[in-house]
């Protein structure tokens, strides 16, 4: 087998609703290696929570997954009922930090008591010794005193519950945690102190991430590689130096989200920003889906939905001006 | 009560709109048994102490951490929350303690955008209701045609047309951006002279929030708005402020030109705030950043002695524990209040004269 903890082969999540089917993951492919940290970004709506919430397998109704393969080490999960999932593949192989989690802790439970119903829920034999051993364990991995175990949400600060939900990612040692939006919530320094943190366990433990955000400047400070997603398919696959390095990204939505991304040590009079919003997922346009937003779409972006195509060592983008299409060029 | 005017007040009161002196709330909170028994009055001081002048034409940041007070002064400012104890100046009237009627024409000159424009509309009115009702509530609008005039050129303004096809939209019909435009569009609508904008974009997305910064800068410009734009993003206030105040515990850090701020920040506070930014640049994924600071933000119901941010600070010295600093001239127009910016024989009288102070206070003669 490779050296990858998931491959994710055509996947593809539809919602069906009375409206009609979205389609809100239309085939997604992409790996994430040992001890990787894979960033996914775009705007509100363009499927990168759905896609965490697809590779645990629980899609919310009315969705569904359609097609597509996940491999988990190597074992395909599409296809498995929920028990065996809870028991084999859930928080034991791969984790998820579900956004505003922190906020969602039970206020009448305390932590040690949070913690443990996660241990019972996907352990098959309950052993307290073991549980209370590998609770402390990633309570101080986290950097939190033991006497955490004992107190309750409302007593902990915002920077605080995030360690314990991370913690609580962690306890069951999976080999792949998936952060959804993990410091959206938190202030710039408190940020800075988990985004720290997530860093260190990666190299401590060797652990991979799948680190979901709409902001690409957190992106830059954590992820090995970065997948733009947009409508629902990725644009754009490229390494943290291909997408941020001088050479600059390669689709022109991840381009136009970068220069959207405001910084700090550079005064600059005016911003960009991308004109439209994303299209209806329920009847997405023809032909790329980014052509109605695009500078750059001729006749052929209109007409013709262009495929991923790798464009340099571990760099692939979706768009026809990228890849130099012989129609496009022409037009 | 009357305060007087602090020393770093350097613009002339003509080109001043709004001026905040020594501006204070308390928040009374729930007493132990033994608290009642000495009977001490314990406090939340989310506000303590803040003055600030905002000039006209111009956008001041107020930034800080979740709880440093900068919303609570954006609703001292317009009058939601009344003030323990300091002074409201407006164009050289002092309306701290207005009445009610004055209240009224008070707030139509200082209106306000909220953080979430869906909340802060009412989901059964249609845009054109959103923005009629400031008109009739302040009873200018004049006829129903002129009100509807008025209406279209606002909303012309923020650029959401055509006018035919919004204005009979509710707000669930809009995207964020859009809301957001329409809500500026509702303060906009009674030509005031001030706007408070507490986290106007922190809800938008990313690819828009650029989009409604500009339009507010431009209508800013050419409605010669003066701005106070309450954020915790110090990259976006870097590019929508003119001059940037960083807040911490209820009081003013530092205070100046947003490039001299962020460019050479002269309070170990603001230095944190700027190296904790992620800036989109690479090669940063697998080594830590260093942060000058530690700890977490204090409770605001128990400031520490001196200076409020020595437990966190990682420069802090004997003067900082027993005496608290004050703004001090560290540029043009560039103020900060650390210890760190005198010499050592300030810092030794200073220290001298607080613990002087405190024994005082301690030791009855």
């Amino acid at each position: 087998m490779s050296n990858n903890v998931l491959e994710v082969k055509n996947l593809k999540l539809h919602y069906f609703t009375e409206q009609g089917v979205v389609r809100a993951l239309d085939g997604l492919t992409f790996e994430v290696g040992k001890g990787e940290t894979l960033g996914l970004v775009g705007e509100s709506g363009c499927g990168k929570t759905t896609t965490g919430v697809a590779l645990l397998n629980m899609p919310s109704p009315p969705g569904r997954i359609v097609e597509g393969q996940i491999f988990i080490d190597g074992v395909d999960i599409v296809g498995m009922n929920n028990r065996q999932l809870r028991r084999e593949v859930r928080w034991s192989k791969i984790a998820m930090v579900f956004q505003g989690a922190m906020n969602c802790l039970t206020p009448v439970y305390t932590i040690r008591q949070l913690m443990e119903e996660t241990y019972r829920e996907h352990v098959e034999k309950y052993e307290k010794a073991a549980c209370d051993a590998a609770m402390l364990k990633y309570v101080n991995m986290v950097g939190l005193p033991d006497h955490i175990l004992d107190r309750y949400p409302h007593e902990l600060s915002g920077g605080m519950k995030q360690r314990v939900v991370i913690a609580m990612a962690l306890f069951l040692e999976p080999s792949l945690i998936i952060m959804d939006e993990p410091t959206t919530a938190l202030d710039v320094i408190v940020q800075a102190q988990i985004l720290n943190l997530i860093k260190g366990l990666k190299k401590d433990l060797g652990l991979s991430y799948i680190f979901i955000t709409h902001d690409l400047a957190t992106e830059a400070e954590v992820a090995d590689r970065i997948m733009v997603m947009y409508a629902g398919k990725a644009v754009e696959i490229g390494t943290n130096e291909q997408i941020f390095g001088a050479q600059g990204p390669l689709h022109p939505y991840t381009a136009k989200l970068l220069a959207a991304t405001p910084r700090l040590h550079q005064k600059v009079d005016e911003l960009a920003f991308i004109p439209g919003s994303p299209p209806d997922l329920i009847d997405p346009p023809a032909g790329c889906r980014f052509a109605p937003r695009c500078p750059f779409a001729k006749d052929k972006c209109q007409t013709h939905e262009p495929p991923m195509t790798v464009l340099g060592p571990q760099h692939q983008a979706a768009c026809w001006k990228a890849v130099k299409d012989a129609d496009y060029e022409r037009q | 009560m009357n305060d007087n005017k602090p020393h770093y007040f350097d613009f002339d009161d003509e080109d001043v709109v709004l001026e905040i002196i020594n501006l204070k709330k308390h928040f009374p909170i729930r007493r132990h048994a033994n608290q009642v028994i000495h009977g001490e009055h314990p406090f939340v001081r989310a506000v303590d102490g803040v003055s600030f002048q905002l000039r006209r034409g111009e956008i001041l940041g107020l930034v800080g951490e979740s709880g440093c007070g900068k919303t609570t002064t954006g609703k001292m400012i317009m009058k939601l929350l009344e003030p323990t104890h300091g002074t409201i100046v407006f164009n050289g009237e002092d309306v701290t303690h207005s009445d009610k009627m004055n209240e009224i024409a008070y707030r139509r000159r200082v209106q306000m955008v909220f953080q979430d424009p869906y909340a802060s509309m009412n989901p059964r009115f249609k845009v054109k209701d959103v923005l009629e009702e400031p008109l009739l509530i302040h009873k200018v609008g004049g006829t129903r045609e002129e009100r509807r005039e008025k209406i279209k050129n606002v909303m012309e303004r923020v650029k959401i047309t055509p006018f035919e096809e919004y204005s009979e939209r509710h707000p669930h019909m809009l995207s964020g951006g859009q809301r957001q435009r329409i809500a500026t569009a509702r303060t906009l609508i009674l030509e005031p002279s001030v706007i408070v904008a507490d986290e106007p974009v922190s809800m938008i997305d990313l690819s828009t929030r650029a989009e409604i910064l500009h339009m507010m800068k431009t209508v800013q410009r050419e409605m010669e708005l003066s701005f106070l734009y309450i954020t915790h993003d110090i990259s976006t206030a870097r590019y929508f402020t003119d001059r940037i105040s960083v807040m911490y515990l209820g009081k003013i850090m530092e205070i100046g030109p947003s490039d001299s701020v962020i460019d050479t920040p002269m309070h170990p506070y603001s230095r944190a705030l700027i190296s904790a930014v992620c800036e989109p640049e690479p090669g940063k994924a697998n080594e830590l950043k260093v942060l000058p600071i530690t700890g977490e933000i204090p409770s605001a119901a128990r400031i520490p002695a001196g200076c409020r941010f020595h437990t966190r600070c990682l420069q802090a010295m004997d003067v900082c524990q027993v005496a608290e600093p004050e703004l001090l001239k560290v540029g043009e127009k560039h103020y900060a209040a650390c210890w760190l910016n005198t010499d050592e024989e300030t810092r030794q009288k200073s220290r001298a004269q607080a613990i002087e102070k405190l024994e005082a206070a301690v030791l009855p003669a």
